[in-house]
């Protein structure tokens, strides 16, 4: 498989997360801070427990819930793989420094299904509203890299994309030119992306921007949504209390 | 009134590129000004002078009589909106209505700069696109909505960079009808860059070219169009209409093609 039909398969691309985020179901209704408040519990949950049992019960929500969003398994199942790999280069030298075999497991597992609360979040909530909720919880300047970065981020992967197709039309070169060609393409993307950044601060600078981004498209916090919340955090204290009383 | 007033200005790169040698140029209030040059001229930089975003080494740049200097820059980017080359580069926010209420957002009071974003939108007949993501737009679509991102600030003077570059004829049309109904409706001045030797009879009443970082002409329309030595120094074709007129051997030398349509039914007619 080459590098670009890999990059295609398995990360997530700007089309596709557009797509899903604008999706309609009953899980992208609610608002954006109630969906950040449920993946972060479910993670710091999952990153908390340590039963196999109710570890196993994460993913299996997780799932149900990417069902009700009518996420599309098969895609958030080829996206893990990149975490997934990750977790598995830590992984692998657990054992060899003394942890049993299964607790290098549940920390893959743990790590694959933080991940999907991640893609959870990403997929069912428009950039524009994250971007509006990072500015409300951020320094002003984090929270303007964010919008810009939510902007720029995928225009500089497609370019990655469109400079690896390119390097492979033009021949299959062996393994080692390969590795230098990437590390040329990275280099390249750098410079390209420094000269944008100096464009697009002439361009934000002269519509009279002062240090701060101004964001419009508000959401409305409604009654479902603090339901939602109280949900998320009541089964995330249930979880809790039954690892460290009940277990 | 003269809106713009470019006064002998040089300006050097780091690199030491000399971008701009003496440059001299004036646009009077509400008039319309197509700079022309081959690549290399001087046509960015010098549109990167209007608003202040590139302050001359030598010279000066006066925006109704105002000198452009970095106390009074503010002002100047109120005054001068100006459309980059790459839209990618102007369209910086997550989508479409975001980025064109930027600009009012910072400037004048929610309520008033949502409503200026909405009709400037209006204006240009994207409203559909509001909230679309600009990263998917078409080339034409991206123009579209950095002109808006510009128009809604309300500048007096409209500067664009290569409008037209790029498009497909349907967009390139719709810029021209666009940047036309701006110009008529609130007397924009307008200047722009541009290779298109196509589009400037539509829209502009005077000529700059630029060749080597000085103005080698700046005057009538008709006159630099038709002039076929001027054109070949500024590395430019000649209009479609006019190549034909010559190939022909007739006098006059029609520039759209309403002249065009008109010189040759009369000849018709004639025969």
């Amino acid at each position: 498989m080459s590098l670009a039909s890999f990059i295609e398969r398995y990360l997530p691309s700007t089309p596709m997360v557009e797509y899903f985020s604008t999706r309609r179901s009953f899980y992208h209704a609610f608002h954006s801070a109630s969906k950040l408040v449920f993946s972060l519990s479910m993670i710091l949950v999952t990153v908390y427990l340590k039963s196999a049992l109710l570890i196993a019960l994460m993913p299996l929500t997780a799932l149900l819930v990417m069902l009700s969003a009518r996420l599309p398994l098969r895609t958030v199942m080829s996206w893990s793989l990149t975490p997934f790999l990750f977790a598995v280069a830590l992984c692998v030298l657990l054992p060899l420094i003394g942890y049993p075999l299964l607790d290098a497991f549940l920390i893959l597992v743990k790590a694959v299904v933080a991940a999907w609360f991640m893609f959870l979040l990403v997929l069912t909530t428009p950039m524009t509203h994250l971007a509006r909720l990072a500015s409300k919880f951020l320094p002003s300047w984090l929270a303007d890299t964010f919008v810009l970065a939510s902007r720029y981020f995928f225009l500089i992967f497609d370019e990655a994309q469109r400079m690896v197709k390119a390097m492979n039309s033009r021949g299959n070169p062996p393994l080692k030119r390969k590795v230098t060609l990437v590390a040329n393409v990275m280099a390249s993307l750098f410079l390209k992306g420094y000269e944008r950044a100096e464009r697009v601060y002439v361009a934000m600078t002269s519509r009279g921007y002062r240090g701060k981004i101004p964001l419009t498209s508000p959401e409305r916090f409604r009654l479902r949504d603090a339901l939602f919340v109280a949900t998320s955090l009541a089964f995330s204290l249930v979880m809790v209390y039954v690892e460290v009383l009940v277990i | 009134m003269r809106a713009v007033e470019v006064d002998c200005v040089e300006h050097v790169y780091p690199d030491g590129t000399r971008a701009l040698c003496g440059a001299r140029l004036e646009v009077e209030e509400g008039e319309s000004v197509a700079i022309l040059g081959p690549n290399g001229s001087g046509k960015t930089t010098l549109i990167l002078h209007l608003n202040g975003t590139l302050l001359p080494h030598e010279g000066e740049v006066r925006i109704f009589g105002e000198s452009v200097s970095k106390k009074n820059l503010d002002w100047v980017r109120k005054t001068v909106g100006v459309v980059f080359q790459n839209s990618d580069d102007q369209l910086f926010m997550p989508t479409v209505f975001e980025d064109v209420a930027f600009g009012p957002l910072n400037v004048k009071p929610r309520k008033e700069a949502l409503r200026e974003a909405e009709s400037a939108m209006e204006e240009l007949g994207i409203m559909e696109l509001r909230d679309r993501v600009p990263h998917f737009l078409s080339g034409g679509q991206k123009r579209l909505v950095a002109i808006a991102g510009v128009i809604a600030m309300k500048p007096k003077i409209l500067v664009l960079d290569e409008p037209t570059i790029g498009l497909d004829s349907e967009a390139r049309d719709k810029i021209i009808w666009v940047l036309s109904q701006l110009k008529k409706r609130y007397k924009l001045t307008l200047i722009f860059s541009t290779f298109d030797v196509e589009i400037v009879p539509l829209l502009a009443d005077k000529v700059v070219v630029l060749k080597n970082g000085s103005v080698i002409y700046q005057g009538d329309v008709r006159r630099a169009l038709t002039d076929t030595k001027l054109l070949r120094e500024a590395r430019l074709d000649q209009p479609p209409y006019v190549k034909l007129a010559e190939e022909l051997g007739l006098n006059e030398k029609p520039l759209t093609l309403k002249e065009a349509s008109a010189l040759f039914s009369k000849i018709i007619k004639k025969e």
